[in-house]
């Protein structure tokens, strides 16, 4: 038999009473999945199970067959498909970073000015009008008798040009900017002033204390803005769709609009195959791009 | 001091050209909702009027008068006491808005706390899969929504709409940012007191994130009292759609209603922004907390 010291008596003491502890804690945390029950309910039947069903509408044919990848072949043939990838491509690739240079910009000027509270509510108030109520106003000054064809002394309807492109950016932008400024703005004001001072001192100029120390810091809200920037670069359909209806201009007609003229044909293949492809395409650029973020974070 | 005040000046006038961009289509949109339905015509037509003989076959340019030449309210009479259509449109959209914001708050803030104090190598994978699903664009979920809505048999009502959208990731993900800016300290000590869960939640989470409950309304509010996805697919009776999807057809035919129309339904939205605008800054400011 073994005897067993003071300290040795003492863990084993701690150890029974912690076992004690740990059941308890158990249960509770048993308990602390209940919360999250009613919600992961809802988005498993809204959004996983149909979503695990719908793979099943991708791997068959009309009359249930099994067709393997040939949806997918199929898919990736279709001239339209490829036509919104490119467009939806290309739209991020520059309104994306516009949405992200421009509030950044304005942020710095708005930064030092007192009482700017008035001026953060007028960029923030696109983001709530709901978009139908301002399409009219859009459409009066792109029509081919609206305010543009009246500058440029050409009667033509601007959306169904090229051009409509850069409107839908320029629409995206004005409707997003807000969000981005106010993230910002946040992010400046978290910046502490001593390092600007102690850079002053150092004879650093402007631009380099611009780049050395205001971006780096902002680095987490310049990551929070390209998301949000990023989910609502998908929303900017309500305003293509209320300017342009469903077949608009093939520059801006967007994987929204593909996907939309598909529920209109009821087509279960076509839809549950390109919404698969985006959700699979979304998930792995977004698992990367947090990776990144990780990695950036601990990288400091 | 002086010199100071006068290099702000170029920065000063050039925010406020660029806000008065942002704040000329609502300007126009309010003062031509007291123009009279003739005058709307003639200054948004492609074509003089017949009479004016002189420019007759002409090309018109839309003209934005600030000013109606003379104020009515006609566009107002018609919309909201000539015809009932409009007004059941607009508690449709009621019907669809509130239920989902309810929605959101009761379960979202449930989840959130549940993801808070919930322990399990599980969780984190768990919320990833929530951020994924909060990504993944209308579009995409749509489809998912669509066959569930499909199999209980509940296309075209408005539950279709209110339960896929009530349940929305993004709930979760602001009312967990917001419980997040409470230290976890807090839940110990009241853990410690005896207080369980249930008590935890009501009485330290829930009103600790007063601030994370009013930025979600204000957000889950806006973007629901927009939709325009959902309706499109969801309802195929033009009758239940909200007035946010009805706008549209209302300008493409109707020209003289349409900013009364729009005034109409900014209303809410307006008031809702102005009222919890502090609330929705600081909850922008809550989804950059890492």
């Amino acid at each position: 038999m073994l005897l067993l010291n003071g300290t040795q008596m003492h863990r084993r003491f701690i150890s029974t009473i912690n076992n004690g502890r740990y059941d308890m804690m158990k249960k509770e945390n048993r308990l602390a999945l209940l919360f999250i029950v009613p919600s992961f309910f809802g988005v498993a039947m809204f959004f996983i199970i149909p979503f695990v069903m719908s793979l099943g509408y991708a791997a068959t044919d009309a009359r249930g067959n099994f067709v393997g990848l040939s949806n997918f072949a199929g898919l990736f043939g279709n001239e339209s498909f490829r036509l919104a990838t490119v467009n939806t491509v290309k739209f991020m690739v520059v309104a994306i970073p516009l949405n992200i240079i421009i509030p950044l910009f304005i942020a710095c000027l708005l930064f030092h000015m007192i009482g700017n509270v008035w001026l953060k509510m007028i960029f923030m108030s696109p983001l709530v009008i709901p978009s139908a109520c301002v399409a009219f106003f859009f459409q009066s000054l792109f029509m081919s008798n609206g305010l543009l064809s009246r500058i440029l002394g050409e009667n033509i309807d601007w959306l169904q040009t090229e051009y409509s492109f850069v409107i839908v950016v320029g629409v995206y932008i004005w409707k997003n900017m807000g969000f981005n400024l106010v993230l910002a703005l946040a992010g400046l004001a978290n910046i502490p002033k001593d390092y600007y001072e102690w850079a002053a001192v150092e004879g650093m100029g402007k631009w380099r204390m611009f780049y050395k120390i205001t971006i780096v810091y902002l680095i987490p809200a310049l990551f929070i803005m390209f998301v949000m920037s990023f989910i609502n670069s998908f929303k900017i359909f309500r305003e293509i769709y209320m300017l342009a209806g469903s077949y608009p201009n093939e520059k801006i007609y967007m994987l929204q609009h593909y996907m939309n003229n598909q529920f209109s044909r009821l087509n279960y293949q076509n839809l549950t195959t390109s919404a698969f492809v985006m959700t699979f395409v979304i998930t792995a650029f977004m698992i990367t791009f947090f990776i990144i973020d990780k990695r950036v974070e601990f990288g400091e | 001091m002086f010199q100071k005040k006068i290099k702000k000046i170029p920065t000063k006038v050039f925010l406020t050209v660029i806000a008065f961009i942002y704040i000329i289509p609502l300007v126009i949109i309010f003062t031509n909702s007291f123009m009279s339905h003739g005058e709307i015509t003639r200054n948004y037509g492609e074509e003089y009027d017949l009479f004016d003989y002189e420019r007759r076959g002409q090309i018109h340019y839309a003209e934005y008068n600030l000013i109606p030449e003379n104020i009515t309210l006609e566009q107002y009479n018609i919309l909201l006491f000539k015809t009932p259509a409009y007004l059941d449109l607009f508690l449709n959209s009621l019907k669809l808005t509130l239920p989902i914001v309810l929605l959101q708050v009761v379960i979202g803030s449930l989840a959130a706390f549940g993801f808070t104090v919930w322990k399990s190598r599980f969780k984190e994978i768990l919320y990833c899969i929530y951020i994924i699903v909060m990504v993944l664009p209308y579009q995409a979920t749509l489809v998912s929504n669509y066959i569930m809505a499909d199999g209980l048999g509940i296309l075209n009502t408005h539950l279709s709409i209110i339960l896929p959208w009530g349940f929305s990731p993004f709930a979760v993900f602001i009312m967990r940012q917001s419980m997040k800016s409470v230290p976890y300290s807090v839940h110990e000590a009241a853990q410690i007191d005896g207080a369980g869960h249930f008590r935890r939640f009501l009485h330290i989470a829930l009103p600790l994130s007063k601030t994370g409950i009013a930025a979600l309304i204000v957000l889950s509010f806006t973007d629901a009292w927009g939709m325009v996805e959902h309706p499109m697919v969801f309802l195929k009776d033009s009758s239940m759609e909200p007035l946010s999807v009805t706008l549209y057809r209302i300008g493409q035919g109707n020209k003289g209603l349409i900013f009364a129309a729009s005034v109409f339904y900014i209303l809410p939205v307006i008031w809702i922004f102005l009222y919890g605008y502090e609330h929705l800054e600081r909850g922008v400011n809550l989804s950059s907390l890492k």
